[in-house]
């Protein structure tokens, strides 16, 4: 094998795996994760997107090449969650259209988005080693809309792009929190032992 | 553990015999006496793979039995106990992962018609090096 073709120590603990959930409640402190809080089943994974938008003040000024690091600023951050849903529930309808109005379980989308559309969600996923990976989307509001896509022979799926949001209350708060965690918080067996049983 | 130990590991948390596929014993000798070896037990796959290279293992379930009953509470026991996936930890920070492969089970023809064999297929990625 070459020299510089290996494998760092350490990368099977860091893997993720598994797709995950979402929720609408979740403390990494205590990270367990109850069966009303998970939002919808998925399918075909999870994207979680966190992306800055940047100016460059030295673009327009003559001699200065693009992309000087001290002429380089941070304009904001575009955080995102996108996934299909699988499960078509008043929750999920509701969910995904953002801003709609619920009377007599009617459901419509509405032109008025108030501040209880806006909702905190979790993703939380498995990392090999036992930890997790958990990422709170705060005050997401759907950018997407609601599609509902069926087909024959096949079950309906509701694709959902989901889109955090600064509050004027703190505007140097971007909407999206990292916590990456080695805890063992998903039981993983230890190491060989004779007479094992899943009992 | 090393992922041959770990295979067949993960194959005896079930509470039956496990065997090689390649290596089942017809009988033992134990103190003068032959003993033939009766199902119930569980023979397995043991082949290995790398790291981003799923491969497909499989297992049966040998049960004697007229009925398919057991065998399927067995199957439905080994199902439980993979879940969605399930990683095996081994020596040096490595792991199996395993996941129910497609189709996950099948039953099988015998010779013998009392006995009754369930083939159980996994998907098995091996993170080491």
């Amino acid at each position: 094998m070459g020299a510089f073709t290996k494998i760092k120590a350490g990368t099977f603990n860091e893997l993720q795996t598994d797709a995950g959930l979402l929720l609408t409640d979740f403390d990494p402190a205590t990270p367990t994760v109850e069966d009303t809080s998970i939002i919808a089943a998925t399918t075909g994974g999870i994207s979680i997107s966190c992306v800055p938008e940047f100016s460059d003040w030295g673009e327009d000024v003559d001699n200065c090449p693009n992309n000087t690091k001290e002429l380089k600023h941070v304009e904001g951050w575009t955080c995102t969650i996108s996934t299909t849903l699988l499960s078509v529930t008043e929750k999920t309808v509701k969910l995904a259209l953002g801003a709609y109005t619920s009377t007599s379980g009617i459901i419509k989308p509405t032109k008025g988005l108030v501040s209880g559309h806006f909702k905190n969600l979790w993703w939380v996923g498995d990392k090999a080693d036992g930890g997790m990976v958990a990422v709170k989307l705060i005050n997401a509001l759907s950018t997407g809309g609601f599609t509902l896509q069926t087909s024959k022979n096949a079950k309906g799926t509701v694709s959902i792009e989901l889109t955090g949001h600064v509050s004027i209350a703190s505007p140097d708060n971007y909407p999206m929190e990292f916590y990456v965690t080695t805890v063992n918080v998903s039981g993983n067996e230890g190491s060989f032992d004779d007479g094992v049983s899943y009992g | 553990m090393d992922k041959w130990q770990a295979l067949h590991w993960f194959w005896a948390g079930f509470g039956l015999p496990v065997y090689d596929e390649n290596y089942v014993p017809r009988d033992v000798t134990k103190e003068g006496e032959v003993i033939s070896i009766d199902p119930p037990y569980i023979t397995y796959e043991a082949s290995s793979g790398v790291f981003e290279q799923p491969i497909l293992l499989g297992a049966s379930i040998w049960y004697m039995s007229t009925s398919w009953k057991e065998i399927s509470i067995k199957e439905q026991e080994i199902k439980n106990a993979i879940g969605v996936s399930r990683l095996i930890p081994l020596d040096n920070g490595e792991y199996l992962y395993i996941y129910p492969g497609s189709p996950f089970s099948i039953r099988m023809r015998d010779e013998d018609p009392d006995i009754k064999r369930l083939h159980i297929n996994i998907m098995c990625e091996y993170f080491t090096k």
